[in-house]
């Protein structure tokens, strides 16, 4: 089984993609105005994927905050192991 | 039937489709705007429901059903038209020996199809049957419907519906969104704040317009297809990529730029790169869910440095990107206009990297599928396009080249060293990967003494040789003991005034004793002195004092009243001032003197140079110049021009004499040469543009060299090698001619060549070596300084400039160096030539223009003594190039001076403005005084000026020209010779200009002319070349398109370079259409009747596969292929492209080697338009003409008896040419007749030309081979299995293909006169009522129906007679309803054909005649291929 993501591991992996560190992240941020790109988000998506919560590029690429997609994220996790941290 | 509704909705484009549109306007007949991919669908498909899948998802994409059409102000608008109806190709190819080739053969003739967006669908899809369980499906869209995204949407969309109509489920909702909504939201960015922060993003970023490099110094127009080379990156280099791209935390795209710029870097050792990439533009968008068109381009720049790894880069990348990606909703094509980059060769970025991400994964009805592009779109230079392929474990890496600027060979060789490169980089991230730019370094060598302080010198002087006579002016004189003395107690007056070290001190003095006092005085003070002009206007002066604030100004009561607000120390004042012992002199960082020179701004700025700058130039000038205490050098030079601080030091740090000159001395020439023989000078320092007159003078005879004379020191501009030419006849090696080069920056001189070394070649002017203790270094061809002798910088605040100080990495321990933005060149003796100022560089038209260049050649011309080119920046932004030039009677008029010109120069080079002067403004020292003349206004500007008596420039045809752009850029007096991009024009208005011009002219004005002719006065000269002096004036013929006549006329430039000797027996034949039905029976023809080799132009990708074409084309119709490999020469080629597609190597080639040309090759369709014919029908022509004219060799062109008038119009067709009529309008028969009208031309011009006419050429009787792809059979073939057959015409000319070979190359070889035209119709014709007759006594019963009937009735199966079909379709399209009455007449009259009968009279070649047993051979044909059922009711 896969590591449930959390909000922090979401912040993280943001993080990593805007060079930024985990608390800089501000989750009111549009990802196009974040400086994301569609080759960006789909990897982010590929990874979110892989911890279990089924999401496309293109559900991702229509949100226009961070706290969109991780509302999406939280949504589509499986079952209840997921604790906002 | 789809048709244009007139009431349909009518709505702008999106930012991105009108650029897609305005480029392809530029080409009509371009099918680069075609994209496309294919769908290998792994398992067995049911074609209706596929067919049915297309048909559902055409209905539900909006950007599917539309065409686009101009409105009258040439504006596009997109116009909603119901296009579900459309049906897909679907073929079974697997009878096919290779299924797959076929099916990508079929793509490819698909894609080369271009589309005319107002009345064809922007769309196509073909289904193609490879193999038992394998399907192609082929989805091919014009770039302005549908970018990569959408049509992905659509892909997925098909899949979805085709598995819901097997399985028979629900086929639900698209889920797409509305064209509208997106439309919505471009309005609404546009608007918004956003907007305006991204367009200051973008603009600042690019605002100093980095030059972009290319791989090739060329640029060309897109092309209309592209070569493409596809790798893979293998998972190994692909982990390998992926694991740098996560040790930087950067994405593995950011690695893949860095590597493509780095590449770049390394292949042309550009500083910076600028890369296009194309973003998806949808992100937080509603156009995620909607088809259309909105792909952005985003410019990327990059420095790259040679110690760069792949690591900083891929991070320099990625910060790139961070910082530009929250702007990619802003357009390109707008920034480009914001920047002005638009129209010309102007470019705002690069080489193209496209990367992928969006692999998807399509299933229909559960079967996998595989995606592969076909085409992307255009490509303008090179494009990277990188493919994520499945799972992730490897990449796929096509790079396509435009071919107008890249072969085949130079794509692959770019395309192994990008993944050379990338491989390597990956595997060794932190290893530089940036090239090493070639870099020159000349030393001077070292001092050959340690360099002593001036006043060190100057006081040892005073105190060893105090009598000895330091400065004389006019008749006074001082010693060495005497100035020395006047000077210190300068200096103690100075320091009363607290002047001292660190202090600046203005000097404002004429030359002069006194003026020299001054200076040493300052110097002894500590302080540094600044000299100003003292006849310099009041503003001027008042600006330098402002810039350089002096503690005190030195001069004189005669200028005191100037500086009243100013301390002020008054030299020829009593000296009642308290006098103080001076403090010790500088050190050598402190200043000695500041020197303004004029900034690139315009400001002025004051150079300053310390102590140790001034000794190190002393000692190594002095060294150099061999100067000896012994000599008298004329001091010329103003002070505050910084020759004369070589003139001053240099003379007293030798002890020698120092002669001021008089202000008379140089009213002439010979003037100042009696006043220097009388005073005695050995050494004259000379502005070169003085020294240029005296040259003159001494060499004419009009002035004699002293002859004390032994050294001459010139400096300042490039001397002219037409002068050094005439001193080195006159003078010869005895006086010793110094050229010098240095900026003031580097203290007078940096570098020296002795023009006297009798080693030099004639014409050759180099500026030397570095001076002792300096170093030269060449980068890019820009001159670095580096040495002791630099200067301590600019005076005052940050300047601009000062970034000009700066260490060169590239010379070990990063010295500091000045860049001195001179170009030069080194060449083999070791010593550096001037090529030009960099920001003398002008660029028109895209084309660097150094003046000097311009310079050299206007001076060439016998008439021109001098000559001064400099570009003008207008007020309005205009740029121009103008020559002044000085000429001797009789003047040559402006034009004979451009012709001059023009015979040695490209015309961007040409001056556009040409003015006549007595003499050159030239500045205090004598120099070509520039700025000045760029901002003369001249005669020629004078209708800009807005004089009212000044009449409009230009010819009639200019002035409507620039009417228009005046019209449409809402701008006044354009000049004819104004570049209409540099006013700011844009692709859209010269869209809009070329439409209003071509109705305004009644001929058609084609908007890539506009790009390629940007001004006026080259498009009237262009549109005059083409219309030439043809009797019939193009607007007077009936109904042509403008195109045709105006395609059909013959370039004044294509004439007979040789006369047209005896015919020899050809060696070398050049055969087109080799591959084709009639061309291979010519090869094979030719092969017979002659020993020659034969070039055969093909189609292909490169030499082994146009080799296999060849072959083929000759087996697969029984012709023999020779055994002697010798015979035939296949060579690719693309007929629609210039020179033939052929390269301009092979062209000249066979332009030197052919003996003979048969033009055969034509693309044969009657649906087509003239547009989309004329480039390989009638263009080609025109260049296979230009060919043969170089030795005069014959050229037979194939034609059509199409050409000619109906029967209704004419009784009958002549064996002539003929003049343009209404029955001409297929767009086959019009690039047909156009062509004849060439070779009319040719033929009047003395080209020995025939015509050879064909009618419909059948199969040899023997074989009965039938060519599937002719148009009747094709109607026999889809009307015989449906049992009707229509009426087309009354009867036509059949000649069977072995008999037209052999007669074609027959007449061709026995010398016709020239321009003879053959009608092939030697026999009657055939009747079609006799041909149906036939058909149904073989056992087709058929009902002959009107054409219109017979359409209607003929069943619409996917799989028969696609062609047939489609023309019937275009005929609907087009609007020319197919009714009873309206069939066309395809009919001709009797067709003469006596000069066929004639010349055939005792070949033994006869025509046989087509008959009941001859149609029955290719019946029989028909059955034994399956092209036809066998008969049921035919007895056998």
């Amino acid at each position: 089984m896969p590591e449930p993501l959390t909000l922090a591991g979401f912040r993280a992996d943001l993080a990593e993609f805007l060079h930024q560190r985990p608390d800089e992240v501000d989750l009111d941020e549009n990802p196009l105005y974040a400086g994301l790109d569609s080759l960006r988000i789909t990897t982010l998506a590929a990874r979110w994927r892989d911890a279990g919560a089924d999401v496309s590029f293109l559900e991702l690429a229509e949100r226009t905050s961070f706290a969109q997609w991780w509302q999406l994220l939280s949504e589509r996790q499986a079952g209840a192991a997921h604790a906002d941290a | 039937m789809p048709t244009p509704d007139a009431h349909g909705e009518r709505h702008p484009l999106l930012a991105a489709q009108e650029g897609i549109w305005t480029g392809q306007q530029l080409d009509l007949d371009s099918p680069a705007y075609n994209t496309a991919e294919y769908v290998s669908i792994h398992g067995p498909v049911d074609p209706a429901a596929f067919a049915e899948a297309l048909r559902h998802t055409v209905g539900e994409v909006e950007a599917l059903n539309v065409r686009f059409v101009v409105d009258g102000r040439g504006r596009p608008w997109q116009l909603s038209v119901d296009s579900a109806d459309r049906r897909p190709y679907i073929a079974d190819l697997t009878t096919d020996p290779d299924p797959h080739r076929a099916a990508l053969g079929w793509m490819a003739q698909d894609m080369a199809r271009p589309v005319d967006l107002a009345r064809d669908p922007v769309f196509g899809h073909a289904l193609l049957r490879t193999g038992p369980d394998r399907f192609l499906w082929y989805h091919r869209v014009h770039h302005i419907a549908l970018d990569g995204f959408g049509l992905s949407l659509v892909a997925q969309r098909v899949a979805q519906v085709y598995t819901a109509l097997v399985e028979g489920a629900p086929l639900g909702d698209s889920g797409f969104g509305t064209l509208e909504s997106v439309r919505q939201e471009e309005r609404a960015y546009r608007a918004s704040k956003r907007f305006a922060v991204d367009r200051t993003y973008w603009t600042q970023r690019f605002a100093d317009r980095p030059a972009v490099a290319g791989l090739t110094e060329e640029q060309a127009l897109p092309a209309r297809d592209f070569l493409r080379r596809t790798a893979d990156l293998d998972p190994g280099d692909v982990e390998a990529l992926h694991s740098v791209a996560r040790d930087l935390s950067v994405s593995w795209s950011d690695v893949v730029l860095a590597a493509t710029a780095a590449y770049i870097q390394r292949t042309t050792g550009a500083p910076e790169i600028v890369l296009s990439l194309p973003a998806m533009g949808r992100l937080g968008s509603v156009s995620l869910r909607v088809p259309s068109m909105v792909r952005n381009i985003l410019p990327l720049r990059i420095a790259v440095d040679e110690r760069d790894s792949l690591r900083d880069l891929a991070v320099r990348v990625s910060g790139e990107m961070r910082a530009g990606l929250p702007h990619q909703r802003y357009r390109y094509e707008q920034l480009r206009r914001d920047l002005k980059l638009v129209g010309g060769k102007r470019r705002l970025s690069g080489p193209g990297v496209n990367i992928m991400p969006f692999e998807y994964d399509l299933r229909f009805a559960g079967h996998r599928s595989t995606v592969h592009n076909v085409s992307a779109g255009p490509v303008d230079d090179l494009a990277v396009n990188v493919y994520d392929r499945a799972e992730g474990s490897s990449l796929r890496i096509a790079v396509d080249a435009n071919p107008d600027l890249y072969d085949e060979a130079e794509l692959a060789a770019h395309q192994q060293g990008l993944l050379e490169l990338l491989r390597g980089a990956v595997a060794a991230p932190a290893q530089v990967v940036g090239g090493h730019r070639p870099v020159t370094v000349l030393d001077g060598g070292p001092l050959p003494r340690p360099a002593r302080p001036v006043l060190d010198l100057i006081a040892d002087h005073a105190a060893r040789r105090g009598g000895a006579t330091a400065v004389e002016h006019d008749g006074r004189s001082v010693t060495y003991a005497e100035l020395s003395g006047s000077a210190r107690q300068l200096a103690r007056r100075l320091a009363a005034r607290n002047v001292g070290p660190g202090a600046l001190v203005a000097v404002v003095l004429p030359r002069g004793i006194d003026a020299v006092t001054a200076i040493l005085g300052v110097l002894l003070s500590g302080a540094a002195y600044c000299p100003l002009d003292p006849g310099a206007p009041d503003s001027r002066t008042s600006a330098l004092l402002e810039d350089a604030e002096p503690v005190l100004v030195l001069t004189t009561g005669a200028y005191a009243a100037r500086f009243r607000d100013r301390p002020v120390l008054l030299l020829d004042a009593a000296d009642t001032d308290a006098q103080e012992p001076a403090p010790a002199a500088g050190a050598p960082d402190d200043p000695a003197y500041v020197i303004h020179t004029s900034g690139s701004t315009g400001r002025p700025k004051g150079v300053e140079i310390g102590h140790g700058a001034l000794a190190t130039f002393v000692a190594g000038a002095t060294h150099r110049y061999g100067l000896r205490r012994e000599d008298r050098v004329l001091q010329f030079a103003p002070l505050h021009f910084d020759a004369s601080v070589e003139e001053i030091f240099l003379t007293l740090c030798a002890g020698a004499t120092l002669v001021v000159r008089t202000d008379d001395m140089t009213e002439s020439v010979p003037r100042l040469l009696e006043a220097c023989d009388r005073l005695r000078i050995s050494v004259l320092d000379l502005p070169t543009a003085y020294w240029h007159e005296l040259a003159y003078a001494v060499s004419t005879g009009a002035a004699v060299l002293p002859g004390a004379v032994r050294t001459v020191v010139i400096g300042g501009e490039a001397a002219l090698p037409e002068r050094v030419g005439r001193w080195r006849e006159s003078v010869g090696p005895s006086v010793r001619l110094f050229n010098t080069y240095g900026p003031t920056e580097a203290t007078v001189v940096a570098t020296v060549a002795a023009l006297h070394d009798p080693a030099l070649s004639p014409g050759d002017v180099p500026i030397g070596v570095p001076l002792p203790g300096m170093r030269a270094v060449v980068l890019g061809g820009e001159l670095y300084l580096v040495g002791a002798a630099l200067a301590l910088g600019y005076r005052g605040g940050p300047h601009r400039d000062d970034a000009r100080f700066a260490p060169v990495p590239q010379l070990p321990g990063s010295p500091r160096g000045y860049r001195t933005g001179d170009l030069v060149r080194l060449g083999d003796d070791g010593q550096l030539r001037f090529v030009g100022r960099a920001d003398d560089e002008f660029k028109i038209s895209g084309h660097r223009v150094q003046p000097a260049e311009v310079e050299t050649v206007l001076l060439t011309h016998p008439r021109i003594r001098e000559a001064a080119v400099v570009g003008r920046l207008l007020a309005d932004g205009t740029r121009r190039l103008a020559a002044h030039v000085v000429a001797v009677d009789p003047a040559p008029t402006a034009a004979e001076v451009r012709e001059h010109l023009r015979a040695t120069l490209p015309a961007a080079m040409v001056p556009s403005a040409v003015e006549f002067t007595d003499r050159l403004p030239r500045t205090g020292s004598g120099k070509i005084d520039r700025n000045a003349l760029s901002t003369a206004t001249g005669a020629v500007d004078s209708v800009r000026s807005g004089a009212n008596t000044a009449p409009p420039s230009g010819s009639s045809l200019e002035q409507t020209i620039t009417g228009m752009w005046e019209q449409i850029l809402g701008a006044e007096n354009i000049s004819p010779h104004d570049d209409f991009f540099d006013l700011g024009a844009q692709s859209l208005q010269a869209i809009q200009v070329a439409n209003r011009l071509g109705v305004e002219l009644a001929r058609d004005v084609r908007v890539a002319w506009l790009f390629q002719h940007p001004t006026a006065a080259e498009l009237a000269r262009h549109l005059e070349g083409r219309r030439g002096d043809h009797r019939d004036a193009p607007a007077s013929a009936p109904g042509l398109p403008k195109t045709v006549l105006a395609d059909a006329v013959l370039d004044q430039d294509i004439a007979l370079a040789a006369p047209v000797g005896a015919r020899s027996v050809p060696r070398r034949i050049l055969l087109t259409g080799a591959t084709g039905f009639v061309g291979s029976h010519l090869l094979a023809e030719l092969l017979t009747a002659t020993d020659a080799e034969i070039i055969c132009p093909v189609r292909a990708a490169g030499p082994a596969e146009a080799a296999d074409r060849i072959r083929r084309a000759l087996t697969g119709r029984q012709l023999p292929f020779p055994a002697d490999p010798q015979r035939v020469t296949a060579v690719p080629a693309d007929l629609a492209r210039p020179r033939l597609g052929l390269g301009q190597a092979l062209f000249t080639e066979l332009a030197a080697t052919c003996d003979a040309i048969f033009h055969n090759a034509a693309t044969v369709s009657i649906m087509r338009d003239y547009s989309s014919l004329r480039g390989a029908n009638t263009e080609s022509t025109r260049q296979l003409l230009r060919l043969a004219s170089a030795r005069s060799v014959p050229l037979h062109l194939v034609s059509t008896l199409s050409v000619a008038p109906p029967r209704s119009a004419v009784p009958e067709v002549p064996e002539a040419f003929l003049p343009p009529h209404p029955g001409l309008v297929y767009g086959y028969q019009q690039s047909k007749w156009a062509s004849e009208r060439l070779l009319e031309q040719a033929a009047e011009r003395g080209f020995p030309v025939t015509v050879h006419r064909l009618g419909r050429v059948v199969g040899a009787p023997d074989t009965g081979y039938v060519n599937e792809r002719d148009f009747l059979w094709s109607v026999l073939r889809s009307g015989i299995p449906a049992g009707i057959l229509p009426d087309l015409f009354e009867a036509e000319v059949w000649t069977p293909v072995d008999y037209v070979a052999r007669a074609v190359v027959r007449l061709s070889l026995t010398d016709p006169p020239p321009g003879t035209v053959y009608n092939h119709a030697p026999v009657p014709q055939i009747r079609l009522a006799d041909l149906y007759d036939w058909v149904q006594e073989y056992g087709y019963p058929a009902k002959r129906l009107s054409l219109a009937q017979w359409r209607t009735e003929l069943p619409r199966s996917a799989d028969v007679a696609a062609t047939t079909g489609a023309f019937f379709d275009s005929w609907a399209d087009s609007g020319d309803a197919v009714s009873g009455d309206a069939d066309p007449d395809l009919g001709l009259g009797h067709v003469r054909a006596d000069n066929v009968l004639r010349g055939l009279e005792g070949s033994g070649i006869s025509c046989p005649r087509a008959d009941r047993a001859l149609v029955f051979r290719y019946l029989d044909h028909c059955v034994r291929t399956g092209a036809l059922p066998a008969p049921v009711t035919r007895e056998s």
